[in-house]
C-alpha cells in the first residue's frame, strides 16, 4: 500500500458513514417498534383485566428491562384498596 | 380535492424552507392553486426566501386567534397568481399554535379551492413540527448526505408513522418522499460523501429529488427568489424535475454525474 493509498482511503470515508448509520438506524427502529408493542400490550392487558376486576388505567405499568443478556417483560399492577376480591366485586 | 404536503427533516439547516419555496412555486407554475405556510413560529423566514417580507401584514397566529381573516393574511406571490403565502408570527409565543386552530385554517383553505397546502416545518420535534405534519397526506423528508441529517430524517419518518392523523386513525399512511439536498456528485462518486443510493437504502423511502450543491441557492436567498426560478442552473432544474415527479411525470435523476457547465459558460456566466 503506497502513501497515496493511505491518503485516498482517508478521504473516501462514505462507507464508514454508511456502516455507522445502518447500525444506529437499525437499533433505533427496533427500539421504536418495541415501544409500539408495549403500548399495544398494555392496552390489551388492561382490557382483559377489566373484564374481571375494576382497575385504574394508571395502575398498570408495563416495561421491558434488560438484565445481563436477557430481556424481561415486567407487568406491575397496583390493586385498589381491599385487594382483588374487593376489586372484583366492583367490576 | 386539497392535498396537504409537509416539508420536514428533524435537523435544521438542511434546506426545508428553500425546498418549500421551490416546491410550492413549482406547483403554482404548473397551474396548481397552492398555499405555503410557515410553521416556524417566532422564527419567520419563508417570507424572506420568497421575497414577500414587506407585504406581510397579518400572520398564521393572527388568523388562528381570530385577529384577522385568512383572506387578509394570505400574501399573493408577485410572480405567480396561483401561489399564496401565510407567514409565521414573529412575535407571538409558539404555544399559540393549536391543533384545532390549524385544522380550522386548513378547512378554510379547502373551501377556498386550494389544490395544495404546503407546510414548511420548523426543525426539531416539538409542537410546531408535530402540527406541521399532523394533517399531512404526503411528506417531503429533506436530508443532506451527512450522518446526523440522515439519522434525524429517520427519526422524523418514525414520528410521521406514529403521530400523524392518518397513522392515528389507521387511514392509508402518509406518502413519504425523500429529497436529498446539497449533493456533490463528484465527492459521492469518489466515496467521500454518502451517495444518493446509500441514503435511499438507509431511509428506505423513494427518492423524489436530488438537489446538487449550488452557489445559486445563496444568490436566490439574497434576492428573495425561489431557486426553481434560477433559469438554467442545475439546482433549479433539479427542483423542477422534483415537482414534475411529484405530479406523476417520469423523469430520470439528473445532475448526478458531476457534470460541470461548459468552459465558455463558466467563463462568461450563464
Amino acid at each position: 500500500m503506497g502513501l497515496l493509498d493511505i491518503f485516498v482511503r482517508k478521504r473516501a470515508s462514505a462507507h464508514i458513514a454508511r456502516e455507522r448509520l445502518s447500525l444506529v438506524l437499525a437499533h433505533e427502529r427496533a427500539e421504536r417498534m418495541g415501544n409500539d408493542v408495549i403500548a399495544r400490550l398494555k392496552e390489551e392487558l388492561i382490557a382483559v383485566i377489566c373484564r374481571h376486576t375494576a382497575i385504574d388505567k394508571d395502575a398498570l405499568n408495563v416495561t421491558v428491562e434488560h438484565r445481563d443478556s436477557v430481556e424481561v417483560l415486567k407487568v406491575d399492577l397496583v390493586l385498589p384498596e381491599g385487594g382483588l376480591r374487593r376489586a372484583a366485586s366492583r367490576a | 380535492m386539497t392535498r396537504v404536503v409537509v416539508v420536514t427533516s428533524g435537523k435544521g439547516g438542511v434546506g426545508k424552507t428553500t425546498t418549500s419555496a421551490s416546491f410550492a412555486s413549482g406547483l403554482a407554475m404548473r397551474g396548481k392553486k397552492t398555499a405555503v405556510i410557515d410553521f416556524d413560529i417566532g422564527l419567520r423566514n419563508l417570507d424572506l426566501i420568497l421575497g414577500c417580507e414587506r407585504r406581510v401584514v397579518y400572520d398564521f397566529i393572527n388568523v388562528i386567534q381570530g385577529d384577522a381573516k385568512l383572506s387578509q393574511a394570505l400574501v399573493r406571490d408577485k410572480r405567480n397568481d396561483n401561489l399564496s403565502i401565510l407567514a409565521a408570527s414573529q412575535t407571538k409565543d409558539k404555544d399559540a399554535l393549536k391543533e384545532d386552530g390549524v385544522k380550522a385554517v386548513f378547512d378554510e383553505l379547502r373551501d377556498m379551492g386550494f389544490d395544495y397546502i404546503v407546510c414548511d416545518s420548523p426543525a426539531g420535534i416539538e409542537t410546531g413540527a408535530l402540527l406541521a405534519l399532523r394533517f399531512a397526506d404526503e411528506a417531503l423528508v429533506v436530508t443532506n448526505p451527512e450522518v446526523s441529517a440522515v439519522r434525524d430524517a429517520d427519526r422524523m419518518l418514525g414520528i410521521i408513522d406514529s403521530k400523524s392523523l392518518r397513522a392515528e386513525q389507521g387511514l392509508e399512511p402518509v406518502k413519504e418522499h425523500l429529497v436529498i439536498t446539497r449533493y456533490v456528485p463528484k465527492r459521492a462518486n469518489k466515496g467521500e460523501m454518502l451517495g444518493h443510493a446509500d441514503v435511499q437504502e438507509l431511509l428506505n423511502i423513494p427518492i423524489l429529488g436530488v438537489i446538487p450543491e449550488s452557489e445559486v441557492v445563496l444568490e436566490c436567498s439574497n434576492q428573495g427568489t425561489p431557486v426553481i426560478l434560477a433559469n438554467g442552473s442545475p439546482a433549479a432544474r433539479a427542483y423542477d424535475d422534483m415537482v414534475a415527479r411529484f405530479l406523476g411525470e417520469d423523469r430520470p435523476l439528473n445532475f448526478l454525474n458531476g457534470e460541470s457547465a461548459p468552459f465558455w459558460k463558466r467563463l462568461f456566466g450563464g
